[in-house]
């Protein structure tokens, strides 16, 4: 695990995304008004675009694989709208479709995202 | 341990063991009926944290965060003046001289005792069962252990024993944790409780199918620890050695290197067992016995949940226990009117993915039973319907890889309802189903089995003023549990007020339970300015990417602050956010606005130097106007700064407002024109600019009747005539055309004005989200007589209103690239990456007819492999 320092957390405004370039990759880094922050990949594979940090926040309750109804937040694709969780990067849109995932983190004043180079 | 327990009052104690689900669940019925007043109410914890939500404890492996299952409210608690007693287990009770022992060794007397202490996972007597690799499935505690274990690196393969619901459960958990994963059950199938044979062997291939491999029939016999082996031939190639191996009494055996038995539960009865004389019933096979009133044979001692045994049953479901909390904090008041009776576990899930539903005799038990199958091997579905032997009256039912009837076939077996004459045609695939419509049901039907809550609750629950489902949800507890009833609620709230004469609206969406139309009055009337403060008094949970647009256009509609202030930017469309069309590749088209289609050279050279410039591919547009495609987003603000200088303005083509008038060239060159098209158009174009609407608004002005500017396909449509303007209103191009209405005529500009002023604010006012005027027009009850009446003759006397509020708008009127490119802090969100001033290199564009589009995947690859070369 590498840890990055990406940003300041005042750079992302509650409730947008920015994106990250870490190690070559691109990561979606969201915060919510909570200040929670979520990190997954900015590579959108419906639109086959690096967006994703561009789309919208929202929140539902979905059926998780136990059956039971579960409070989730979502980043939707600001091009063809579908939804992935930010916590397990699954699409709620496509069961097939899971985005990796980052540890993210910050310190009041620092954005730190972990990132292992194996994946 | 030193003595914590001090008594704040001379009140009787209410002791309470356990902290679980239902114990806490107790505490709340207690407060509620202010138990708290007359008690000392004293709980006692084994674990170290308060309640939590064991039903979700699986969640857990995702998010490790365990306030995310907190249950319990400490500040209510403390406000009861509730002493809980964390890591405290109570070690002895005398029933007789009415006191309990802690672990500390404190003596505590109480006026009233509740047991609330659950089960305990049961662990089959196998030699070898201590080692550290086994596990057991029941507290945050052991879902620590398991992930420290399983998180080892030479930790690679896992075994749950016990095939029932929670051994599939933790097999997920496995799965999850990246371990290659075995399920090894005793009897000859999964699910023994629920499913009946041909069920369990389904349910079987289709959990195989997913990588977990399963055993049933197999009996362990013997843990082996390989732990010595493992590090003697550490020096060696002992790669796949495990750390365990299982012994079967078939003379097989399995590796693994960890093990979570989940085999069944046993009700916690510790504390009794060790101490017959505690003066305190068990059942013959341990748990403690109550009566209807969850009274244990004990005076003032209850028993609630799991620990709990009521006519030879115990239940394993927190629905149940929650019922007997309620009954047993009335019970204490005084109140007697309440009873247990029993209660349904017909269960439905989704177990790794595969959905499975178990309703009432599952396995045609019940005498002269007839069952009905459906079995589907190809699909992985099988469906089981147990009738009575008269075939009228459902039984039970089982349902594998396919759930879709569950609610239906309950409904019918909680309800004795009468069964169809071919009771077969509910399990069968493309045939017409007999839908269980709420209509149907008794009013006793239960519609939350979690809470008990049933359709007459509901209906009366509305009757009483709850409208939405957030309401029905506050006043009756429905679907706050499992969640599972929402879909029934929600019918019944609508059936109930449909019955009541309402008309039953369509939410805006999960958040907030009123239409667009609702909530434009809301935020009108109550000055609301922010989404967060709407979400706050009138919405739930997080808002998404339906209601945060919507309430970022109705906001704009009625103030038109500024899109890009801070409490407003998050709420706006990726369009909205970067203030251009978001395109395929990811990058922005520019699109400055040429009211009236009218330009000068000199600016038509500006927009061809910075296309020129920044590379981007020039379209004339449908709407007389310019389009420049293929901007990256940090180049947005130097190509509109270039702009802004020039005297350009945004065009909105990314807004939901207006966007072109269209108009023709009108009088002043035309032979036939009889008026200034264009002039007009440019009044319109100007005043308008900016204001955000429902949808699009597109208008069009046109010098004659020849209309050329197609002004009848627009949503304001003005064509020219001898005796001044003609208005059409609600046409529309696109998808669904329609042909604008004659709205009236021979107005002067100052009438059609007037008119479109309060037609467009009255659309506003009134339209549902996303609708275009023509299907709004369509919408409107009294059809264009009544448009007319309310903006010509001003039926609803609100025709000043409207007037002022459309000129509040243009008066706030901004061009937000012109406030965008002024302000450093906006800027900074115009780049690609956050800590790299770098591009996408995913755009990448090729050239096609002497200008730029984007590659596709082909020609990526192939530009990418020529580079390397
Ligand atoms: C650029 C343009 C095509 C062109 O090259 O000519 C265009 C391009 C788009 N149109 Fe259009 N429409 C354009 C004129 C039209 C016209 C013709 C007109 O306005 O005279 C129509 C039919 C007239 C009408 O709207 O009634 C038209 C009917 C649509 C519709 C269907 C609307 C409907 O009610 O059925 C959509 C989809 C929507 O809005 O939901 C749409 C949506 C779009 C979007 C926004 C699709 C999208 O989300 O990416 C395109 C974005 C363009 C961009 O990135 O700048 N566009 N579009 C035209 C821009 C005009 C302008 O200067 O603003
Ligand atoms: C993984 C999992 C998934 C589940 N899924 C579902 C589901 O989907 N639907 C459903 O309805 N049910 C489900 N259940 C069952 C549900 O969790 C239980 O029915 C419920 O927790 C029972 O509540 P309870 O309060 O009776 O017992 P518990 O929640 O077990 O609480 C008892 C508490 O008492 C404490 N205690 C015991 N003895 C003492 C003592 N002597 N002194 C002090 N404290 C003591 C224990 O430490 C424990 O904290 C699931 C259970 C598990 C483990
Ligand atoms: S509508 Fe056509 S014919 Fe009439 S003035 Fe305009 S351009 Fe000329
Ligand atoms: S049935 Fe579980 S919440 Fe209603």
């Amino acid at each position: 695990m590498t840890q990055y320092t990406v940003c300041r957390l005042e750079d992302i405004l509650p409730e947008t995304g920015v994106c990250a370039l870490i190690d070559g990759k691109q990561v979606a880094i969201f915060r919510t008004k909570e200040t929670k922050l979520f990190a997954l990949d900015n590579y959108d594979p419906f639109s086959q675009a690096n967006v994703l940090s561009r789309g919208l926040i929202g929140g539902t309750t979905i059926t998780n694989a136990a059956g039971l109804s579960e409070a989730v937040l979502y980043v939707a694709s600001p091009i063809y709208k579908q939804r992935f969780n930010l916590v397990t990067g699954q699409c709620l849109d496509d069961e097939s479709i899971i985005l990796n995932t980052y540890k993210v983190d910050h310190d009041g004043s620092d954005v730190t995202v972990k990132y292992n180079l194996q994946g | 341990m030193s003595s914590t327990i001090v008594s704040t009052t001379n009140k009787a104690k209410l002791v309470v063991i356990g902290n679980g689900m239902v114990g806490h669940h107790f505490v709340e019925r207690a407060i509620e009926q202010g138990l708290h007043d007359k008690f000392e109410i004293h709980v006692f914890a084994e674990e170290d944290r308060p309640a939590y939500d064991r039903v979700y404890l699986s969640s857990y492996f995702e998010h490790k965060d365990i306030s995310k299952l907190n249950l319990v409210d400490l500040s209510a608690y403390a406000a009861a003046q509730i002493q809980l007693h964390l890591n405290q287990r109570i070690v002895d009770i005398d029933a007789t001289n009415q006191y309990i022992i802690t672990e500390a060794g404190e003596q505590i007397e109480y006026g009233e005792l509740v047991l609330a202490t659950g089960s305990y996972p049961f662990v089959p007597p196998i030699p070898g069962r201590e080692h550290p690799h086994c596990h057991v499935y029941r507290t945050i505690a052991d879902l620590d252990d398991i992930l420290a274990i399983a998180e080892r690196p030479t930790v690679r393969k896992g075994v749950v024993v016990g095939g029932g619901l929670l051994g599939l459960e933790a097999a997920k958990a496995l799965v999850t944790l990246g371990l290659e994963t075995y399920v090894v059950e005793f009897a000859p199938q999964l699910m023994g409780v629920q499913l009946d044979a041909a069920g369990g062997e389904i349910l079987k291939r289709k959990i195989e199918a997913l990588g977990v491999k399963v055993l049933t029939g197999k009996n362990t016999q013997a843990i082996i620890d390989n732990t010595d082996a493992l590090s003697k031939n550490r020096n060696n190639t002992s790669e796949d050695q495990c750390h365990l191996t299982m012994q079967f009494t078939d003379d097989t055996s399995l590796d693994t290197d960890m093990i979570v038995f989940s085999a069944g539960i046993r009700p916690q009865d510790g504390i009794i067992k060790n101490n017959p004389e505690c003066g305190i019933e068990i059942g013959a096979r341990g748990g403690i016995l109550i009566d209807e009133q969850c009274r244990t044979n004990a005076a003032h001692v209850y028993a609630i949940g799991e620990c709990a045994v009521w006519d030879n049953k115990i239940f394993g479901l927190v629905a149940p226990g929650y019922s007997m909390a309620s009954i047993c904090a009335a019970q204490i008041t005084g109140d007697q009117s309440q009873t247990f009776t029993g209660a349904d576990m017909s269960t439905k899930l989704k177990l790794m993915g595969v959905d499975v539903g178990s309703i009432g005799d599952a396995h045609g038990n019940s005498a002269d039973s007839l069952s009905y199958l459906y079995q589907n091997p190809a699909e992985g579905i099988y469906k089981k319907l147990v009738t009575t032997p008269d075939n009228k009256r459902l039984l039970g039912a089982v349902l594998v890889g396919d759930t879709e009837d569950y609610n239906n076939l309950l409904q019918l077996y909680l309800n004795d309802i009468d069964l169809p004459a071919h009771p077969e045609s509910l399990i069968l695939p493309n045939v017409e189903k007999p839908k269980m419509g709420i209509e149907n049901l008794p009013d006793s039907a239960t519609i939350c089995s979690c809470y008990n809550v049933t359709k007459g609750d509901i209906c009366a629950a509305v009757e009483n003023g709850a409208y939405s489902i957030a309401e029905v949800k506050s006043c009756t507890s429905a679907g706050t549990g499992c969640g599972g009833c929402a879909p029934m609620v929600k019918d019944t709230l609508s059936y109930q007020l449909t019955t009541l004469g309402f008309e039953v609206n369509n939410d805006l969406c999960e958040h907030f339970a009123y239409t667009r139309q609702e909530l434009y009055s809301l935020i009108r009337v109550h000055g609301i300015r922010t989404f967060d403060a709407l979400l706050d008094e009138h919405g739930n949970g997080h808002g998404c990417e339906i209601c945060k647009p919507t309430v970022a256009s109705i906001l704009a509609s009625c103030w038109n602050d500024y899109v890009l202030k801070p409490e407003l930017t998050p709420l706006q469309d990726s369009n909205d956010y970067y203030l251009g069309n978001i395109q395929k590749d990811g990058t922005y088209s520019v699109v400055p606005r040429v009211p009236g289609g009218e330009i000068t050279a000199d600016k038509l050279i500006i927009l061809g130097q910075v296309a020129k410039e920044f590379n981007l591919y020039t379209k004339i547009t449908g709407g007389q106007r310019v389009d420049l495609f293929g901007a990256r987003l940090d180049q947005l603000p130097d190509i509109w700064t270039q702009l802004v200088q020039a005297g350009f303005e945004t065009g909105h083509a990314y807004g939901k407002s207006l966007r072109t008038v269209k108009s023709c060239v009108g009088n002043n060159w035309c032979r036939y024109g009889v008026d200034d098209s264009v002039g007009l158009a440019l009044t319109l174009e100007d005043r308008y600019k900016g204001v955000r609407s429902p949808h699009k608004i597109k208008m069009g002005v046109s010098g004659c009747t020849r209309e050329c500017a197609e002004a009848q396909s627009k949503d304001f449509g003005i064509i020219a005539t001898e005796n001044g303007w003609n208005l059409f209103v609600c046409g529309n191009g696109g998808m669904t055309p329609r042909h604008g209405e004659l709205f009236a005529t021979d107005l002067d500009s100052d009438t059609v004005i007037k008119y479109i002023d309060r037609i467009i604010m009255f659309y506003i006012k009134t339209a549902d989200k996303l609708q275009r005027t023509s299907k709004w027009r369509e919408s409107l009850e009294g059809g264009l007589e009544y448009l007319q009446a309310v903006i010509i003759e001003d039926s609803l006397g609100i025709a000043d209103e409207l007037e002022a509020q459309m000129q509040l708008l243009i008066d706030n009127y901004v061009c937000e690239w012109k406030a965008t490119i002024t302000d450093s802090e906006k800027l900074k969100r115009f780049r690609h990456f956050v800590n790299s001033e770098q591009g996408d290199d995913n755009v990448v564009f090729v050239t096609e007819r002497e200008q730029i589009r984007p590659a596709t995947d082909t020609e990526k690859t192939q530009i990418l492999v020529t580079e390397l070369a």
